[in-house]
Formats: C-alpha cells, structure tokens, sequence
C-alpha cells in the first residue's frame, strides 16, 4: 500500500502589496514567502517552524483557500486550493492562534453551533459533535459562559474545537497552544497527537521547538520565505554543524578566558547568557569527542559551578539555521 | 434545508453575536428610549410650528425609528465581523454565501416591527393617535416591507462596514438624513429639489408616504410607493451583497481579512 | 486654588482629540446642521412665525448639550478602557479637575454647532445674522460653555457608576434639548417641565443668547446661569470627591 499524500505544496509564493506613508504614499511589496514545496502524508503531523515574520501564517492562510497565491501550487486530499475552493474548505479545519476571532458575546456553545451551522453539521448530529469536541478540549464545564469572560488559554481551547467541529480529515494549526499553560498546552499536543493517530492529517505550525518535536514526524523550518531543511527532527539536528553541546555554568569569567575558549579546536561557537551572578556558557562544537578537559584547562581560575555535555537539541540546530540567515524583522 | 438553516438559525446567532445593543441596560434606553423621545420630540415641533398635524409625526417617525433599528442592526451584524476578527473564519467555511448573508435580515426585521410597534403605541398612549381596525393589518404589512427595505440600506453599509473604518459615522450621518429628506417629519415636496431627489432614493421615504397613504384610504398610491420600497430596498440589497463577494475575492487577492 | 495649568493642558488635549473623533464630527457638525435644517424647514412653512435665527441658535445649543453629554460618556468609557482612569485618580491632581478640563473641552466642542447652524441658516436659507448686543453674546456663549462643562463633571460621576454610560447619553439627549426650551418653549409642555428647565443650564444659556441678539435683557438670564453654574461646581466637587473616596473603598474603578 503506497501511503496517500494529502497536502502538497509546489513552489508556493506569496507577495502583499501595501503601501505607506499617508501624504507620500509609497508602494511596497513584501515577498511573504518565496517558493515553499512540501508534501505532507496522510496521518502525518507535519511542523511549520521558523522565525516572526518568516511566511508560516501566510503559507497556512494560503492552504486554508483563504489567500490566493502569487503562484505555484497547492493541493489539498487532491483538490486545489484555487480551483476548488468548496471542497477543500469543507475537509480542513483551520485554526488561529490568538485571542480574536470568536464572538465575544455567545457562550462557548453557541460559539460551536454558529460555526456548526456554516459547515453544515447536520441538526442532529450538531449536540453530539459539539459535545465531543467540547470534552476534547476540557471545556465542557465552562461553555454556557460568555466567551468575553474566557481566559487566553481557554479562547484558545475553543479556538481548537471550532477547527474539530465538522470532523475534519485535515488540519491546519497555525500556533495552537500560545497562550496556553503548559498542562493545557500538553493536553492540546495530546489531542492533536490523537488525531492524528486515528488518521487525520495535521498541518501545524509553533514557536515550541519541543513541541514540533514531540508531535511532528516531519518538521520545515522556513526562514524569510524558504524552506530551509526539511526533515524528521533527528535529520533536521543533524543538518545543524554542531554535534556537542557542553554547557558551563560558572563566575568571575574574563572576556579573556572566553576569546581562548573560541579559539580551541573543533569549538564552533560561544554563546553567554547572564544568569544572577553567573555566567552560561555554551560551547558548540563539531567533533563528537569530548572537549571537556580542553575547556576545564581554559577556565582555570574561574569559579565552576557546573559543567555538563549533551547532544545538540532541536532548538540548537534551528537558531544556528535561522541566524545564520539573519532575522527577519517583523514590521 | 441546511441553507434554510443557515439562515434561520445562523441568523439568529449571528444577531445576538454582533448586534452591539443586546443587553437589557444598554437595549432599553438604546431601542425604546431614544424612539419615544424622538416621537415627542418632532410631535411638539410639529405642534408649535403649526405645519403638520400630529398623526403626520406620529407616523412618520414610528416607521423611521424601526428604519433606524434595521439600518443600525444590519450595519452592525455585518461590520462587526471585523471588529471581532471572525470574518476568516466565516470565509474559511464552505457555508453557501447567499444564505450567510440574507439570512441575517429576518432577526433585524423582526426587531423593526418592534420598534415600530413600540413607537405606534407611544403615539398611542401619548397623543391619543388611533388606527381604524381594518387599516392595523395593511399598516403591519407597510412597516414589515419598509423594514426589510431598510435593512437592506444598512446592509449596504454593513458590507462598506467590512473596509471602511468609521462605518458608525456613515449609519448616524445617514439617520439623522433620513430625518430631513424621507418626509419624516417634512412632506417632501417643501424640500429643496435636491434634498427631494436624495429622499427619493431610499426606501424608507416611499415605507412612509405608503403608511400615510394606507391610513388616509388605500388606493394606487399606496402601490405604487409600496413598488418603490421593495425596488430600492432590493437594490440596495443586491449591491451590499456584490460588495460582500467583492471583498471576499479581494481579501483573498490581497490578504486583507485580518487587517482591521 | 485651582490649578489652572492642570485644565488649560488637558483642556487642549482633549479638544484636540475629540474633535478629530469622527463620532465627534457627527454630533458636533453634522447632526446639529441637519437638525437645523428640520427646523428651517418647518418654521418656514408652519403656520406661526418663528425666526429662523432663533432656531438656529436654538439647534446650536442642542449640539452644545450633545457634545457635553457624549464627551462625558465617551471620557469616562475611553478612560476605564485604556485604564487612565486609576492614574487620574491617583494623581496629585483633584479628581474634579481633570475630569472638568474634558467636560470642559467637550461643551466647547458646541461652539463650532452654534457657528455651523447660523451659517447653515445664513448659506443655504438666507437667514440675516444680526446680534444687537454682541458683548452680551459672547459672554452668554462663554458662560454657557463653561456651566455645561460644570454640568458635565456632574454627569460623568454619575457615569462612574453606571457602566452602560452611553447607552445613558442615548436616552438622555432628546429629553433635556425639550426641557430647556432649545427649539420648542418649554410653556407648550407638560406643566412640572417648568420648575425643571429652571435648574438647567442651557435653559439660561439659550435665553441670554436670544436676548443678547434680540436687543432685550440679556443680564438676567445671564445671571441665572451664573448661579446654576456656581451650584454644580460646588455639587461637583463634592461629588467627585466622594467618588474618589469610593473608588479607593472599592480597590477598583473598572468595576462600577
Ligand atoms: N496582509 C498583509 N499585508 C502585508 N504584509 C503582510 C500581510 N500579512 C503578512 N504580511 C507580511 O508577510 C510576512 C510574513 O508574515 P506571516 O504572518 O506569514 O509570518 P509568520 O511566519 O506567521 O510570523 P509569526 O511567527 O510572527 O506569526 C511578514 O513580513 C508580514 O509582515
Ligand atoms: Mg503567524
């Protein structure tokens, strides 16, 4: 059985046109996303990550039917997503991220009947639908309330049962877990990660590179546009230069001392973070052996309060990818 | 059978959704204060400038203020997609288009009658205004079409609502207008040419010349007004719902749904 | 003392603000001219003879005592929103007085009605502008200004209380324009609307200013404005005062 490809994108792009200024108006163009291909299989968690500002929400909203792209293509379950625009919509499920977007004066409730009613949830199915979905997300107890009264991480909740409600067989996540606490935010990844096992195709995008970890199988981190490495999570660590990672929690470090430490051999980089009266130092390096004696022998004199060595994490690997291209400023 | 219940029942919620006066304290001043002090209001004008009788105001100004609740309602159910941020929401659905947005008049409508009624019975109870039995029904059939013709003013303005900032000023500016051009409170004919012309083109002053008409005796004028009413009111509808699609198929052109 | 520097400042802000606010234009501009433009019409045509000058300055009043009205609400709304409301209680500054200088800025807010109903009526209905005391006619345009703007003060602690403060400007519009005799005099309504108007502000202001142009006495009504003045500034100290007392009981003002 050859596996089914159920979102696929070919060579995408995206340019808004806006203007400034309000006496002298100035066009401008933004190129949003500058050829992006992927393909996502069925049943598959699929994780969009990249920097602010980097084309994730634009690529989504792309898919979603909901922009028109400058050109290339997309597919989604077979349909495209210009030509065939109601079939599509009527097979994702699209949810935002953030706290606009519900009808602040409807319960919770009635929030999922309105939005059962545009996708055409037969009558009585509606309660059943919008119950199951309701405990899916743990809101049950609260959905008569007014949403205006929900905190973020429960609009957030409601957000994501919306996108359920018409028992999609794909969908899309643009940041589902922001703004929710982190028993929440696990409980969100539970979900998806169940959906997913019962088949449904997830199209996700975060800021968590732990979550993309943990839930998606493959994982495109894009950067001003691009796709810059696709992969499982262990292919996209090892696209990174770095294959250790020591980390030195230590006082009284001189510039000095840090000057030598880059200049060992196999050190790729030195990073510091000031923490209360100490110092991190992350020592990124290419040779797998350990360089520990190497860099104790460097700090002689400093006053050590912990040292250890590991593998390079997912996070590593991508901001070493993405500053490597430069941020993308958010304007 | 969906699209019935699309909307019916998405009208409905749509309505309590986003019609901004919902609330009992903010909904009684708002929809009957405001009606009967505006009746007592031109009655008294009426009065002591001696150019028209009181059931000339009383009439006039009890289908304009269901024109007012109809024109502000459906200006509201539509714009305030933006305000909340649904509207992509709603665009990413595959709900048919044509019921989404009609369906969203039969709550304002209803809630024309009412006002309406409400401000046929101050008139009542205030100035003694008296409906002969047989003409309530044709006068109820009058105000439910110039209800609906109006709402079809307001959702013009609705959709202008989903790209216009400053909608509210529009619908205010467009109110207090009605007031001077619709023969509301000044028969039209006294008008300058063209303020006269201006009223002519909303539906709201053809609902009332037909309510003066249904109470003076039916006849062809009452028809005839009755024609203009529904013409306008159509027309205003057909291109709120052409704007509506126009924005839909530009939003999606240009990225624009979330852009408030 | 006071502070005088404290309302010039905010005074000028808040002018500045509110009359770019398009809601504002609305309630300034636009409804007084059409207001006025109703009444043109049918004081012209009506069987008895009123001037039309004197519905003019009757429908530039009526924006007078809209835009002190909704600058009050629209104060008090935008502040709880953005949450300036606690710092002007907290300030040095007595709560009166910054909540005057935007009462303050919103009442002159209906000079530019008053202007724009005269000239409506001089433009479009060739309505002579003729004011035989014009001295007394400025000081009846100051004085009503700076007495609604005391009046406003008295509003918008009220509207500290209430939370639907706009929907309470809706329903209180119409009723005080037919109370102080704006367009209609107060004798054709109901009997205890007299002793009403007496307590009224606009009331007095609209009578200086019809005597001011008509050439009678201008100086009585002038007074009694005066007086009703005096009165809400010292009502609306102790108000305001007592408000920021319960404020600080209640640990919240967004609540009210
Ligand atoms: N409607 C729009 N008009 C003009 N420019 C836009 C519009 N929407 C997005 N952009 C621009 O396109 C680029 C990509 O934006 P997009 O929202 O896709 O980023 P993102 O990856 O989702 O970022 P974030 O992580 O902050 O959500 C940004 O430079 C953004 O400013
Ligand atoms: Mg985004």
């Amino acid at each position: 059985m050859t596996p089914q490809v159920a979102i696929e994108a070919h060579d995408l792009r995206r340019t808004y046109r806006t203007s400034t200024g309000t006496v002298r108006r100035r066009r401008i163009e933004i190129e949003a996303v500058r050829g992006i291909s992927f393909s996502v299989l069925t049943g598959q968690i699929f994780g969009i990550v990249g920097p602010n500002g980097a084309g994730k929400t634009t690529t989504i909203k792309m898919l979603t039917t909901l922009l028109q792209p400058t050109s290339g293509r997309a597919r989604v379950l077979g349909f495209d997503v210009v030509h065939d625009r109601q079939e599509v919509r009527r097979r994702i499920g699209y949810v935002v991220g953030g706290d606009r977007g519900l009808y602040d004066r409807l319960s919770g409730y009635d929030n999922l009947r309105y939005f059962a009613v545009l996708y055409g949830v037969p009558g009585g199915e509606q309660r059943r639908r919008i119950g199951s979905v309701l405990e899916l997300v743990g809101l049950e107890k609260r959905a008569s309330e007014r949403v205006e009264g929900y905190s973020r991480g429960m609009r957030q909740r409601l957000h994501v049962a919306r996108g359920l409600l018409h028992d999609p067989p794909v969908l899309f996540l643009d940041e589902p877990t922001i703004g929710v606490d982190p028993v929440g935010a696990r409980d969100i990844r539970q979900t998806v990660a169940a959906l997913a096992a019962a088949g449904k195709t997830v199209l996700l995008t975060t800021h968590s590179m732990i979550e993309a970890e943990t839930l998606c199988k493959r994982i495109a981190v894009i950067a001003q546009g691009r796709v810059v490495v696709a992969g499982s999570a262990a292919a996209i660590k090892d696209s990174g230069t770095a294959r250790a990672v020591t980390e030195i929690l230590a006082g009284d470090v001189s510039e000095a001392t840090l000057q030598r430490l880059r200049g060992l051999p196999g050190v790729l980089a030195v990073s510091t973070e000031v923490r209360d009266l100490t110092l991190m130092i992350r020592v990124q390096s290419t040779v797998s052996a350990d360089l520990t004696p190497a860099i104790l022998k460097q700090l002689n004199g400093a006053r050590i309060l912990n040292l250890s060595s590991r593998q390079p994490t997912l996070e590593d690997a991508y901001i070493e990818l993405v500053s490597d291209l430069g941020r993308v400023e958010p304007n | 059978m969906s699209a019935a219940r699309l909307a019916v029942t998405g009208g409905v919620l749509s309505f309590r959704a986003l019609f901004n006066w919902m609330r009992p304290g903010i909904y009684l001043p708002t929809m009957l204060g405001v009606p009967l002090f505006q009746i007592i209001l031109f009655v008294y004008l009426g009065r002591y400038s001696r150019l028209h009788d009181d059931a000339f105001y009383i009439v006039g100004n009890a289908i304009a203020v269901s024109g007012m609740a109809s024109v502000f309602g459906m200006t509201m159910v539509i714009s305030n997609e933006r305000y909340f941020g649904t509207l992509a929401s709603v665009f990413a659905s595959p709900a048919a288009r044509i019921p989404l947005f009609f369906g969203r008049v039969i709550p304002v409508a209803f809630h024309g009658l009412l006002v309406s009624a409400f401000g046929f019975l101050t008139g009542a109870a205030l100035f003694g205004f008296r409906i002969p039995g047989l003409r309530l029904l044709p006068l109820a059939g009058v105000v439910g079409l110039t209800v609906v013709a109006s709402a079809g003013v307001g959702m013009f303005l609705g959709s202008l609502g989903l790209r216009v900032r400053d909608v509210y000023f529009v619908s205010n500016v467009a109110y207090v207008l009605m007031l001077l051009v619709s023969g509301v409170n000044v028969s039209t004919g006294l008008l300058a040419p063209w303020l006269e012309a201006l009223g002519q083109a909303l539906p709201l002053t053809h609902g009332i010349a037909a309510g003066r008409a249904v109470l003076s005796g039916p006849g062809t004028p009452v028809l005839r007004e009755l024609g203009w009413t529904a013409g306008l009111g159509t027309a205003y509808a057909l291109a709120a719902y052409a704007f509506f699609r126009l924005w839909e198929i530009e939003g999606r052109r240009r990225g624009s749904f979330d852009i408030y | 003392m006071p502070p005088y520097g404290v309302i010039r400042a905010g005074w000028a802000l808040h002018l500045k603000s509110l009359s770019m606010s398009t809601f504002f234009v609305f309630v300034y501009l636009v409804m007084p001219v059409l207001l006025a433009a109703i009444a043109f019409y049918l004081f012209r045509n009506g069987a008895r003879h009123v001037s039309l000058f004197e519905g003019a300055l009757g429908t530039g009043m009526m924006g007078l005592w809209s835009t002190t009205l909704f600058g009050a609400g629209e104060a008090l709304t935008r502040a709880r929103r953005e949450g300036t409301l606690e710092l002007m209680v907290l300030a040095p500054t007595p709560l009166f007085y910054s909540v005057f200088a935007i009462t303050l800025a919103s009442a002159t807010l209906g000079l530019y009605s008053i202007a724009a109903t005269t000239l409506c009526a001089y433009l479009l209905f060739g309505v002579p502008i003729e004011i035989a005391q014009p001295g007394w006619f400025a000081a009846g345009l100051l004085v009503s200004v700076v007495s609604l703007g005391l009046l406003g003060v008295l509003l918008a602690s009220f509207f500290f209380l209430y939370r639907y403060a706009n929907a309470l400007t809706n329903l209180l519009e119409t009723p005080v324009w037919l109370l102080c005799g704006l367009l209609i005099p107060v004798a054709l309504l109901p009997g205890w609307s007299v002793p009403v108007s007496w307590i009224l502000a606009p009331t007095w202001g609209i009578e200086t200013l019809r005597a001011a142009a008509s050439g009678s006495d201008a100086v009585r009504p002038l007074l009694a404005e005066i007086g009703v003045g005096i009165a809400y500034l010292l009502l609306g100290l102790r108000v305001l005062g007592w408000v920021e007392r319960l404020a600080c009981v209640r640990a919240s003002l967004p609540l009210a």
